[in-house]
């Protein structure tokens, strides 16, 4: 007899995402932001604890190392996780207070707009600290 | 792990995501729009964390976004691997100590200013 | 002739047989020029036809029984209520059996981590009071309410669809919590707070990360998650004290 609860054969869904949804990309976005932005706020704590191991002396020397173009740049794909996943967690909550549960796809769409927007005023601010100018695109500047 | 356990979490992520979407858009504005020197130096820092608002601010939030991301994490992990629960939970209740307090140690010298 | 047919791209297991579980190709006439082919039904012309050993799972063959749940060309479809035509993939359609559960042979899953979990939340009506008379009545408005919850199949598409706690058989899924909303909104139902206790941890209503994946997948049209996020709502009241 073929032991059933053994069988270590399963079916796997496709690994390509040709058929996600919207819901499916929320999340793999806000999942993969998330662990993003764990990784680095355990660097940032140990950045700016640079002061513990070697004083303000130390502290100064990381910050002008910090100071390149791959940081700016890491800097720019920090700020879109963070805008991403608060959105989309703004979302989740509404889902939480019973608001837009049969709304998802369109909400899910509304994260991305809202995001969008605000990725084009927080790149002005970018390109003005890797260029030094940019275009007056932020109100209260 | 027992039911209110659980609940509890799931609420307190809530609760910290709520406070994390204040505190870094204030952390972010005062570091972006509010810059009182070209170049990120300790003296510039220490001149403004002076006050003891900005320790309370940036103390808390160290421990909310710490709780946030490592609870996160946690969540992560037992999706995949149900059966971790308790170490991983000690696991990163250590991690989440250690950095608390390796910061909060930072944010003091900051505070001294020397 | 080739231009009326189509591949029909079937996942193959068989554990007597000693060999790795692959997908096999069949070539199935559309069905002429009155079309209307199901999958179920290209499943039965191969059967019939070309391989009298494929395994698959089926009833009713009006959506009604939710045996014939599978995953077919990347989506969780009853394979009786799917027209071929809305599953090609250029001329080929794909067919698994459903995801995450184990294979017994072929398109033939392993449900027993579905009724388990199934089992787990009591789906059934407790009601302490004394018997009445003839039945439980309960009013048409009262009924509405649960009529979504009601509508479940059973198909466990849902439950092989959700992508949380995906490795954890414990996690009682969409399903099983759907259930056990239908029970705890049925005025009917005197055994809410043991029920929200059944469900209310990290193995019921919070592993949901509401990715809607159930909701999707669900043949019936039926909104889990809606289900889910009010369970969330009178956990949290409860733990509150406050009036459930």
């Amino acid at each position: 007899m073929y032991p059933l609860k053994h069988s270590p054969v399963r079916a796997n869904p496709d690994l390509l995402p040709r058929h996600y949804r919207q819901g499916m990309w929320a999340w793999i976005l806000h999942r993969l932001t998330g662990l993003g932005i764990v990784l680095f706020l355990l660097m940032h704590i140990w950045e700016i604890s640079s002061v513990n191991r070697g004083g303000g002396a130390a502290f100064n020397e990381t910050m002008n190392a910090l100071r390149n173009p791959l940081a700016a740049f890491g800097e720019l794909v920090l700020f879109i996780a963070v805008l991403y996943h608060g959105i989309n967690g703004i979302r989740l909550i509404l889902f939480d207070l019973g608001i837009g549960v049969r709304r998802q796809r369109a909400l899910f769409w509304g994260v991305l707009v809202v995001s969008g927007a605000l990725l084009a005023l927080g790149l002005s601010a970018f390109l003005r600290l890797i260029f030094g100018t940019a275009p007056a695109l932020v109100p209260w500047r | 792990m027992s039911t209110r356990e659980g609940s509890w979490a799931w609420i307190l992520q809530r609760l910290t995501a709520v406070l994390l979407l204040a505190l870094l858009g204030a952390h972010f504005f005062v570091l972006h729009f509010v810059p009182s020197e070209t170049y990120i130096t300790f003296s510039g820092v220490a001149a403004r964390l002076q006050g003891v608002l900005f320790w309370v601010i940036d103390f808390g939030l160290l421990v909310i976004s710490l709780y946030h991301g490592l609870n996160g994490v946690r969540a992560v992990a037992l999706d995949y691997w149900p059966r971790v629960d308790r170490s991983l939970s000690l696991a990163l209740i250590i991690i989440g100590l250690i950095a608390t307090l390796y910061g909060g140690r930072a944010l003091t010298v900051f505070i001294r200013g020397m | 002739m080739p231009e009326d047919t189509f591949a029909l791209r079937i996942f193959r297991f068989d554990p007597e047989s000693g060999k790795d579980p692959g997908y096999q190709d069949f070539q199935v006439p559309r069905g002429g020029r009155s079309g209307g082919l199901t999958v179920l039904e290209a499943l039965f012309y191969v059967l019939e036809h070309q391989d009298p050993g494929l395994a698959f799972r089926y009833s009713c063959r009006e959506a009604i029984c939710g045996s014939c749940a599978m995953y077919i060309s990347g989506e969780w479809k009853l394979a009786c209520q799917t027209q071929v035509g809305h599953a090609l993939e250029g001329n080929v359609v794909t067919v698994s059996a459903l995801p995450h559960l184990p294979v017994i042979k072929d398109l033939v899953v392993d449900m027993e981590p579905f009724w388990r979990n199934y089992e787990k939340v009591k789906p059934y009506l407790i009601n302490d009071g004394p018997p009445p008379e003839k039945e439980r009545l309960q009013s048409p408005e009262d009924r509405k309410g649960i009529q979504e919850m009601a509508d479940c199949i059973l198909c466990a598409a849902c439950h092989s669809a959700c992508p949380s706690g995906i490795a954890n058989e414990d996690y009682l899924g969409p399903a099983a919590l759907t259930k056990a909303y239908r029970f705890v909104a049925d005025s009917r139902d005197t055994a809410r707070e043991e029920r929200l206790t059944l469900v209310g941890n990290e193995q019921g209503i919070f592993r949901c990360h509401t990715i809607f994946n159930c909701v999707t997948s669900c043949p019936k049209g039926i909104n889990q998650t809606y289900s889910i996020q009010q369970m969330k709502k009178l956990v949290m009241k409860r733990n509150l004290g406050l009036q459930l």
